[in-house]
């Protein structure tokens, strides 16, 4: 069997004296799209920021690409092609659209200029808006454009942080068409979503996350039909 | 002395001001702290300006180069003992640090250079043209060419360059640029030598008219602050007019009435502003925060 892309061992996680996260382990294989279903608080944040390393855990291993990356500092994780979108976008609000792109690519000029040629197929609605400041773009366009930038680093995994929190559901059924072209163009996707239904169209596998622990796991069909997941995420 | 003599004159100081603002406003900036070593900085170069001068007499133009490395290099430092250690300490513990470093400065001058003030070769001669009824002086000139010069080139690299977006990212957002592969610390300290090279050509500027001792400085944090509040604190242009509103002001009123209610009536001008404008001349508040 293929190693994991990613793979997270028996993580811990603490805030001061509250544990955030106890005992977690996953998996993403390459190319895979995985999700991570839980209520706001259940730790799906906690683990994407300690994947990325903006957070250290208090015991557990993070590899990724056959690298164990728990000494590294996030800047280094990234420059391994491990692309992070957080939770309330966090784009560089006085950077304009391209800047917010160009950032984040560590290519040549021209390179650098084709990934952004990408970024605007993927997401047209932000190519009009290329010389815009990040602070007036609307919170779609916003969320686009985080999901753009982590894009500029050629990730092999993406870290997917809530992409569908605040937008209208027109915004949201564009945003999930758009995770999806991505998957299908090969890059592996870790999905923190409350939105668990959309969440579990899209990814072959999901992780359950309750109060900091991994509760479920398996198939997205399997989960769909799962009456706890049913009941708790699904509506019913 | 004209009135046009004047705004020039008010100009120039405004020119070497602005270079001081703007470095106090991109470290400002970059770590969301006060940087109050930057006066001190400003005396560096007027002291290495005068250093130099004893052993390679030459105009003070072609110190510039070595002079802002120089400086750099000590805004490096700073960085290194007064930052980065207590980094994740409030923004209060940088500010009272970044003050212990700047009276270590003053105390190795005092040590260096004794306590008396000293001058620094003009920029490129002294003297003056006579231009019909005006008169200008050739390092007022100098100031002015030079300083737009820096300034022009500080611009061309943090709006054009890849290095400046990433300046500007890790400022607005250091965990976030961390996320993205920025080495954050790498561009702090670069932030940190920047605004202290620009310091120190404002200091061989300035040195030759107003004198390099070894508490110079705290008038001109004193300056850089006020720049910053007027102009819009964090914004770059904002720290730009500010320098240049308060040296048109302190010259254009000394010259009328004294440099003792230029300087008062200056306090009371950013009082002013303080109460009208809160967010400064060019700054936009919160509301744009995203």
């Amino acid at each position: 069997m293929a190693e994991p892309l990613l793979s997270v061992h028996d993580l811990d996680v603490s805030y001061d004296q509250v544990e955030a996260l106890h005992g977690v382990s996953l998996e993403v294989g390459d190319g895979e799209a995985v999700a991570l279903i839980g209520a706001n608080g259940a730790g799906k944040s906690t683990l994407l920021r300690s994947i990325i390393g903006l957070l250290r855990p208090r015991a557990g291993r993070v590899v990724f690409a056959g690298r164990t990356v728990d000494a590294l500092r996030p800047e280094q994780r990234a420059r391994l092609n491990l692309g992070y979108c957080p939770e309330g976008r966090e784009i560089f609000p006085e950077l304009t659209v391209r800047e917010n792109l160009e950032v984040a690519s560590w290519r040549p000029a021209l390179k650098r200029g084709r990934l952004v040629d990408r970024v605007y197929d993927v997401f047209p609605a932000l190519a009009g808006k290329d010389s815009d400041p990040g602070w007036q773009l609307s919170g779609g366009q916003q969320q686009m454009l985080a999901i753009g930038r982590a894009l500029m680093g050629e990730p092999r995994l993406l870290l997917l942080d809530e992409p569908s929190l605040g937008l209208s559901p027109i915004l949201v059924s564009q945003v999930f068409a758009n995770i999806e072209r991505i998957v299908a163009e090969g890059t592996a996707v870790l999905l923190a979503e409350q939105n668990a239904s959309k969440a579990l169209k899209i990814c072959r596998r999901a992780y359950v996350l309750r109060v900091g622990e991994v509760v479920l796991s398996g198939g997205a069909a399997e989960l769909r039909e799962n009456e706890e997941v049913k009941e708790a995420y699904l509506g019913g | 002395m004209s009135f046009v003599q004047l705004l020039f004159n008010g100009f120039a100081l405004g020119m070497a001001y602005a270079l001081v603002a703007l470095g106090f406003v991109l470290v400002l900036n970059a770590v969301n702290a006060v940087n109050f070593a930057q006066g001190d900085l400003v005396m560096a170069g007027g002291y290495m300006g005068v250093a130099f001068a004893s052993v390679l007499p030459v105009p003070a133009i072609f110190m510039l180069p070595v002079v802002m490395a120089a400086v750099a290099l000590i805004g490096l430092l700073l960085s290194l003992v007064a930052y980065f250690p207590i980094m994740r300490r409030p923004p209060a513990a940088v500010f009272i640090s970044t003050i212990a470093f700047g009276v270590i400065l003053q105390n190795s001058y005092r040590l260096l250079f004794g306590p008396e003030a000293h001058a620094v070769r003009p920029l490129f001669e002294s003297g003056t043209w006579e231009l019909g009824t005006l008169i200008v002086s050739k390092q007022a000139a100098a100031i002015i060419a030079t300083a737009a010069v820096l300034m022009g080139i500080q611009y061309v690299v943090m709006e054009r360059t890849q290095f400046g977006r990433r300046l500007r990212a890790t400022a607005q957002n250091q965990s976030m640029a961390a996320a993205l592969g920025i080495p954050v610390r790498l561009m702090i300290a670069a932030t940190f030598a920047a605004g202290a090279a620009l310091a120190g050509a404002a200091g061989l500027m300035l040195g030759n008219q107003f004198l390099v001792h070894p508490i110079g400085g705290v008038n001109l944090i004193i300056t850089a602050y006020i720049a910053a509040v007027i102009g819009g604190w964090g914004s770059l242009a904002g720290a730009v007019l500010g320098a240049m509103l308060i040296a048109l002001f302190q010259v254009i009123v000394s010259a009328y009435v004294s440099y003792t209610a230029a300087t008062a009536m200056l306090y009371g001008v950013v009082l002013a502003v303080l109460f009208f404008r809160p967010q400064g001349l060019l700054g936009r508040g919160e509301a744009r925060r995203v």
